[in-house]
């Protein structure tokens, strides 16, 4: 970084010198390869999106290059996020560049094949060597037609980094409406509107005593797995949670059924009724002993 | 200083800081002491099905015996509450960090991801990177950033859920019959609502279900203005707007409740009450870290345990009392806790003072 001069204004700041200026060099270093990294993998998995389709890693991979992008930004900028302290960093940081763009090579390179996951494993190369000699060409131009004083690197850089890349990668998940990637969420529960008759499918649980009375049960997982399991037929497993169910007490069998149950439509009173009810397994309890 | 430094990096005392990480430290211990039936069922529930999500997807890990989950449960919850007390912070709030984390995502590593726990998450990790709150120190970005990120999970949360109800369904979320039928479904089919009989009555006539959709839509966006709005009036409304919306989808459909509502105390704005607050005798100065770190542990449990309602005004008294306490180590030295806009450099100079470590 020589020529470099960061100089940190305000009070009680580093002054400029030697220590700042590592500093300084150390954020533009990490901003830079951070920021290919991220807009390489955005390239790259938006490309595979619209050729393939959706693809496994699609979801981690757009999130992570979102906050990649997004801290990388931030660091370039000395934690300030103003483009023209970016442009400021990149002045005069060829040599900042070329570690970000090596190390970036070779994280992209391994990383290749999780997100290819298997499929186009001969263009991918060129794309990613094509994308990388555009972004030099890019940051280079801008260098060589920039003229300012260097950008200053704030101390709280590191964590403006950190908190845009939460925010990027919150924005891309709800933007799109990704699937979760904890604890990355589009927070999609009692989003979709019940218009009309609204009836629940639901999977319930009771177990009968000797006597032959009845007891509603606890669920022991939640809806959405348990419907998973009815609709994969999946007995065995059904089994194992109606003995959990019933939490080590005696019974002497238990009834795990489905139940479609309509709630009354407005203008009728308030109120639900059992459409239809389905056994689906009946499960003895080898005399109670769960 | 430009908009964004300002909202993120402006200089906050120690002492709000402190009152936000006690929060979360709080709501960790309770939390695991509410969810250990659940982390000791897991080597079971696992048996049927274990499907590894995040981190743990990554590292393909297989389901954690039961030695394993007691031995971390024991860990985490022992360092929660130490780190709640402020006692060895820096090192119990990683072990809590990691202990928590771990927990959680074996918990959600079960068919289905239980989105409850997701800020609280993200808080604690935050406790685990932020610097510590330590005596004489003065208001700093250090102290700023952990508390505002803090509540911006929160806000990031119900904001994208809101964002979702918009994109998924726009305006039929609110004028159609969806609200009762929520409504409905929840009180008589899925849970027991503490105010099941007020959620029944506004399922009665449309401008009521209909009022109440609007305003838990509208509720859920609110937190995000306050992250970023200054003035104290507007800033206040927000809170309560985006807090009343969380507790009364707690009490009239029975749904987020602890330790999201807890949560909502981290944007009690600690600089205010401290400077709104008077001094107290210097001896009750020095147990103000071990009364912030038990007063916030007994009273999430008090609100656990009451379902929630009557224990609200009490959570906020105590931050109150709290406040109060922390005059006298303010003046003292003890946690210097100087209003902001009266420490605010000129606009090219806004860049804080070194903090004495």
């Amino acid at each position: 970084m020589a020529g470099r001069n960061v100089t940190v204004d305000g009070p009680g700041t580093r002054p400029a010198g030697e220590e700042a200026g590592t500093a300084a060099r150390l954020a533009a270093n990490v901003g830079v390869t951070l920021l290919w990294i991220g807009l390489q993998l955005l390239g790259l998995a938006v490309l595979l999106l619209l050729r393939r389709g959706n693809f496994p890693t699609a979801t981690p991979v757009l999130v992570g290059a979102a906050a990649a992008t997004a801290a990388g930004w931030a660091l370039l900028s000395g934690g300030s996020h103003h483009p023209s302290t970016v442009g400021a960093t990149l002045v005069g940081a060829a040599r900042t560049l070329r570690p970000g763009v090596v190390v970036g090579a070779v994280l992209v390179t391994s990383l290749m094949p999780a997100v290819t996951d298997g499929l186009g494993r001969t263009s991918l190369p060129a794309i990613v060597a094509g994308g990388q000699v555009v972004l030099v060409a890019v940051v280079l131009r801008s260098s060589a037609h920039r003229d300012g004083p260097p950008s200053p690197v704030r101390p709280w850089a590191p964590a403006s980094a950190l908190v845009s890349g939460f925010l990027a990668a919150s924005l891309m998940t709800s933007a799109f409406g990704l699937d979760d990637v904890y604890p990355f969420s589009s927070y999609p529960m009692y989003s979709a509107a019940r218009v009309g008759e609204y009836q629940v499918e639901r999977v319930t649980f009771e177990a009968f005593t000797e006597e032959g009375d009845r007891v509603p049960l606890r669920r022991p997982a939640s809806r959405q797995v348990l419907r998973r399991l009815v609709a994969a037929e999946d007995h065995d497993r059904l089994t194992r949670m109606a003995h959990e169910a019933t939490r080590g007490r005696s019974y002497a069998r238990v009834e795990v059924a489905t139940e479609r149950v309509r709630v009354a439509p407005y203008p009728a009173p308030v109120g639900v009724e059992i459409v239809e009810r389905t056994l689906v397994i009946d499960v003895e309890m080898d005399g109670g002993d769960a | 200083m430009n908009r964004w430094e300002r909202i993120w990096f402006e200089p906050g005392s120690a002492y709000a800081w402190l009152l936000v990480r006690t929060v979360v430290l709080s709501a960790v211990a309770v939390d695991l002491w509410l969810a250990r039936g659940s982390v000791q069922r897991l080597p079971g529930r696992a048996e049927t099905i274990w499907e590894p999500i995040s981190v743990l997807a990554v590292v393909r890990a297989g389901p954690p015996s039961e030695g394993t989950l007691r031995t971390v449960l024991a860990v985490a919850l022992l360092a929660a509450v130490i780190a709640a007390l402020h006692v060895l912070p820096r090192v119990t709030g990683v072990v809590t960090a990691v202990g928590y984390g771990y927990l959680v995502l074996a918990l959600n590593s079960l068919g289905k991801i239980d989105h409850d726990r997701q800020p609280l998450v993200l808080m604690v990790v935050i406790v685990a990177m932020a610097a510590v709150p330590r005596r004489g120190a003065e208001p700093s970005w250090r102290f700023r950033w952990p508390v505002q990120a803090s509540r911006a999970t929160l806000a990031v949360m119900l904001g994208a859920a809101a964002w979702s109800k918009l994109t998924v369904s726009g305006v039929d979320w609110v004028v159609t019959e969806n609200m009762r039928n929520i409504l409905v479904a929840q009180s008589l089919l899925f849970s027991d609502p503490v105010l099941s009989d007020l959620a029944l009555w506004l399922s009665r006539e449309p401008w009521t279900w209909q009022a109440a959709a609007a305003g838990a839509l509208l509720g859920e966006l609110a937190l995000l203005g306050a992250l970023v709005t200054r003035r104290a009036p507007l800033r206040a409304l927000l809170v309560v707007a985006g807090i009343g919306t969380v507790v009364g989808i707690t009490l009239l459909m029975g749904l987020v409740g602890f330790p999201i509502v807890v949560l909502g105390a981290v944007f009690v704005d600690g600089d205010r009450l401290v400077r709104g607050s008077v001094d107290l005798r210097a001896r009750a100065r020095a147990v103000l870290a071990p009364v912030l770190g038990t007063g916030a542990l007994v009273v999430a449990t008090v609100m656990w345990s009451t379902r929630l309602l009557p224990s609200l005004p009490a959570l906020f008294a105590l931050l109150l009392v709290l406040a109060t306490v922390a005059r006298g180590h303010e003046r003292s030295g003890w946690l210097a806790s100087e209003g902001r806009a009266e420490r605010t450099e000129p606009r090219d100079r806004a860049v804080p003072g070194p903090a004495r470590r």
